[in-house]
């Protein structure tokens, strides 16, 4: 079933400043994923590293989260901390108001690596979740063949990781986060490894994926168009120790084109992060007009 | 002058030396290989060197320590030494095999080895080992005598556990009693065990029909062809040796010792072995002299070795050995009274 | 004209059925026996050529023969050592996985465990086997210990190369998919390290022949390794050169035996970059 510009569920006949307004966060949205005073700091051989924070954020069910950043900042660490992955020297991570001691399961991890096993077919890597989590096989079986339709992977159930693209390996991870279909999804610059026009066109492919469901996602990138393109609000994140330093409402209609550049507004989110960067020093021109 | 006489003097002095060298470069250079490390029962040779019967008959004698009659058997074949002192058993299988080599001088006529046990355990006579283990050490001419011993007193194969073990370990697994015999050399092992406190009964493989003739000189049949005088001089004065050790078995020892440093056994051990464990065994009762073994001898050798010890009976034992190269006055078996 | 299409087609098709002949799963038997008797041949012209005594080396078609001959004596041996290595090895490879495991798991396990491993097994067999004979006695016993203690060091090697082989962020995944250690290990671990367990076993399959043989030499009542003396003893040549033969069929099969076992256990062999 491959989805063209299909207005969201629930919607009708509405124009873009209807989608824009329920974009818009309402008190009514319950909070998914809290941190409070979240902060790292590595013991190395070379004495302490503060790698993060102190961060707040509070991330809204449904809502679609970037945090964007230069490398080393410690955006992948926020991540794996809110994914009770990696304990926080300091601050307490809450998921739906519980405090959260140990590795969150209610979740579908994918990293920039497609860390597959390369001993088990695409379908069966997809299974692991079913088989690890003791959910029903048939029902797993059939959602994991409906999402290898609808990430363009039919064909690819049979084969081993190595028989497969780079895109497709990254797709069939994708898979494997859904299938069991958790509340949150988090990436981790996922699509890094890939060349620009598989990159384009995963991004266009998890967004209509994502709006059917509407989970809640956490992405790390540190690609603007990425982050704008694909998100509700982006976190702009300064170098390490990493906190954030401006967050970016996106209201852009769903979906997204792949070449933003269609829209002013995009333009305008584009600007506010590169002139953050530029000021925090990420990235360094001349004069600008 | 003074000095130009003084330097004349010393010319002639460096010339006479010069002389006395050349003529001591004249004396022939020979290796002897043995059968294994220096022990008292090489000691004929060792005395001979000592006391210089070699040098006497113009030999210059390098003797070599030995890694098993079968290596020093094949490396006499190959002529890689000149003369060899092995098991003549080994030396006939290896001259049944085509090896062109040759015993010239039987240089031990009694079998001195045994089946060793603690004297408790009552093993007299070959029936008694039946249901009971043996140590032979690894690829040791015990082995083929073991069990040509076995097969004359009818005992069948696989009726005696026979257990291969390295001879480092034979006397402790005896004295422990994790094995119930050893067939080996028993001035290694009883003479060890009793200076320890304990006792040993020996079965001696030559009283149960394994009498075959001990100890041989071997060497290569070109080598005799080519030089046989040079042979003849170094039986002559090895046989002299092994007359001298049963004269004085304090000189061999002493030789023995001055020879090899490393020795560690005690002077009292090792004369010990020697006139208990190899002077009575150098002749047999019907032996002619040292150095020659009767007909008779020859003829229980043959048929031991092909009844028993797996030799082919199409073997010509005659060709075998030669006593040409023994001196025709051989030393006497006489023993001291 | 017509007949010589005919002939050619029929020669190109005779050539695609040797082609196709050599290149299946009979290459892999045909080539090797090929090669050994080439190698037999070249022995026994050699030994004539040269005029090699028989009694330092027989030639292929003495020893051949004796092969044939003492087909029963050699073939009891060959049982009484293989039934050591077999077990030798199935200890081998659960107490080398095992630890290789415990080791990559336990990091003071590694400081503490492994140098003193590598350090018993450095000491050449040849001085260890005299000393398990000493202490465990002439039999099965030592014997088996002796083969395990050297068959287990390149499995160990291995299976702690296989099992450091994982990514350690898989393990994020699958503690988010709520794994314990026992599913992490079956899943995950275990699977990982299989190929490389694998490559341990076959050169743990060759060790566990010449530890078997050596220790053999040392203390035994049986085995090829006890033949092999007692033909030197004998001063039987041929029986010893026929059973040092046996010898190398034994780890030959046992090699075999590792290789095929991988081809099922691992299908996905194949499929790897």
């Amino acid at each position: 079933m491959m989805l063209n510009d299909v207005r969201p569920e629930g919607h009708g006949e509405e124009g873009p400043e209807e989608i824009m307004q329920s974009a818009a966060p309402t008190e009514a949205q319950r909070i998914a994923l809290s941190g409070r005073r979240v902060s790292k700091t590595f013991r190395t051989k070379d004495g302490e590293n503060h790698a993060l924070g102190p961060i707040d954020f509070d991330i809204k069910e449904g809502e679609f989260v970037s945090i964007i950043g230069a490398s080393g900042c410690g955006k992948s660490t926020t991540m794996l901390i809110t994914a009770g992955l990696m304990p926080a020297t300091s601050g307490e991570i809450h998921f739906r108001g519980q405090r959260l001691h140990s590795p969150l399961t209610d979740v579908g991890i994918v990293f920039q690596d497609h860390l597959l096993l390369d001993f088990r077919t695409a379908l069966d890597n997809v299974m692991l979740q079913q088989q690890i989590r003791r959910l029903d096989r048939n029902a797993a079986l059939e959602r994991a063949r409906e999402l290898f339709a609808k990430l363009n992977l039919t064909g690819a159930e049979n084969r081993y990781p190595s028989q497969l693209s780079g895109g497709m390996r990254q797709r069939v991870s994708i898979a494997r986060a859904l299938v069991h279909e958790p509340s949150i999804l988090m990436m981790d610059e996922p699509f890094g490894a890939l060349d620009a026009i598989t990159r384009n066109q995963i991004r266009y492919d998890l967004e209509l994926l994502w709006m059917e469901t509407k989970k809640t996602v956490i992405f790390i990138t540190h690609s603007i168009e990425e982050a704008i393109g694909l998100s509700d609000r982006v976190l702009v994140m300064s170098n390490s120790p990493g906190t954030i330093i401006d967050e970016i409402h996106v209201d852009l209609p769903r979906p997204r084109p792949v070449h933003l550049g269609e829209y002013p507004e995009f333009t305008k989110y584009a600007n506010r992060v590169f002139d953050i960067f530029e000021k925090i020093g990420v990235y360094r021109f001349g004069r600008r007009n | 002058m003074f000095s130009r006489r003084l330097a004349l003097a010393a010319l002639g002095a460096g010339a006479l030396a010069l002389a006395s060298a050349g003529t001591a470069s004249a004396a022939d250079k020979m290796t002897l290989t043995l059968n294994w490390l220096a022990q008292p029962f090489q000691s004929g040779f060792f005395l001979a060197k000592e006391k210089g019967y070699y040098d006497e008959v113009g030999i210059d004698l390098t003797i070599i320590e030995g890694k098993g009659s079968t290596s020093t058997a094949q490396i006499t074949a190959a002529g890689s030494t000149d003369v060899g002192f092995v098991s003549a058993a080994t030396a006939i299988s290896l001259i049944g095999k085509g090896a062109p080599i040759k015993i010239i001088a039987e240089t031990m006529h009694g079998n001195f080895q045994t089946v060793a046990s603690m004297e408790g355990s009552n093993i007299k006579e070959p029936k008694d080992l039946i249901g009971k283990s043996v140590a032979v050490c690894p690829g040791c001419a015990q082995l083929p005598m073991l069990k040509g011993m076995l097969a004359k007193a009818g005992i069948k194969e696989g009726e005696v556990n026979i257990q291969n073990v390295d001879q480092s370990a034979h006397i402790s697994m005896l004295e422990e009693g994790k094995i119930d015999a050893v067939a080996g050399d028993p001035n290694t092992i009883s003479i060890e065990v009793e200076e320890r406190g304990g006792k040993v009964r020996n079965m001696y493989f030559k009283d149960w029909g394994i009498g075959q003739i001990s100890y041989a000189v071997i060497a290569r049949n070109d080598k005799l062809e080519a030089n046989p005088d040079l042979y003849k001089r170094f039986v002559a004065a090895s046989l002299k040796g092994w007359r001298g050790i049963i004269d004085d078995p304090e000189a061999a020892i002493t030789a023995l010792q001055n020879q090899y440093k490393e020795i560690k056994l005690s002077r009292h051990i090792l004369l010990r072995q020697l006139k208990e464990g190899i002077i009575p065994f150098i002749c047999v009762e019907d032996s002619p002299g040292i150095g020659k073994a009767s007909d008779h001898l020859w003829d229980v050798t043959y048929e031991v070795m092909t009844n028993y010890m797996g030799l082919d009976a199409n073997i010509d034992i005659d060709a075998a050995h030669t006593h040409e190269f023994l001196p025709a006055d051989l030393p006497s078996c006489d023993l001291p009274s | 004209m017509v007949n010589v299409s005919a002939t050619m087609t029929a020669s190109t098709d005779q050539r695609s059925r040797v082609a196709s002949l050599l290149d299946g799963a009979s290459a892999k038997v045909i080539l090797p026996i090929l090669t050994m008797a080439l190698v037999l041949v070249a022995w026994e012209y050699f030994c004539i050529l040269l005029e090699i005594p028989p009694y330092l080396v027989p030639k292929p078609t003495e020893f051949l023969g004796r092969f044939y001959t003492d087909f029963a004596n050699i073939g009891y041996h060959m049982w009484a050592t293989s039934k050591v290595i077999l077990m030798a090895f199935v200890f081998a490879g659960i107490i080398g996985v095992t630890m290789g495991y415990m080791i990559v798991t336990f990091a003071t396990l590694e400081r503490g465990a492994y140098p003193l491993i590598v350090f018993l097994e450095i000491i050449p067999k040849t001085i260890t086997a005299p000393l398990f004979v000493a202490w465990f006695g002439v039999g099965l016993s030592s014997k088996l210990m002796l083969t395990t203690f050297i068959a287990f060091f390149p499995i160990l090697v291995n299976s702690i190369a296989g099992f450091r082989s994982i990514d350690p962020r898989l393990y994020h995944i699958s503690r988010s998919m709520g794994a314990n250690w026992s599913q992490t290990f079956r899943f995950i671990q275990y699977p990982a390290a299989l190929p490389y367990i694998f490559a341990g076993l076959k050169i743990a399959s060759v060790y566990a022949v010449t530890a078997s043989i050596v220790i053999e030499f040392v203390g035994s009542t049986e085995g090829l390794g006890y033949l092999i003396i007692e033909a030197m003893a004998f001063m039987d040549m041929e029986l010893m050169f026929a059973a040092i033969l046996a010898t190398a069929l034994t780890g030959l099969l046992f090699n075999l035996v590792v290789t095929s076992f991988e081809r099922l256990v691992i299908p996905w062999m194949q499929y790897r970059q």
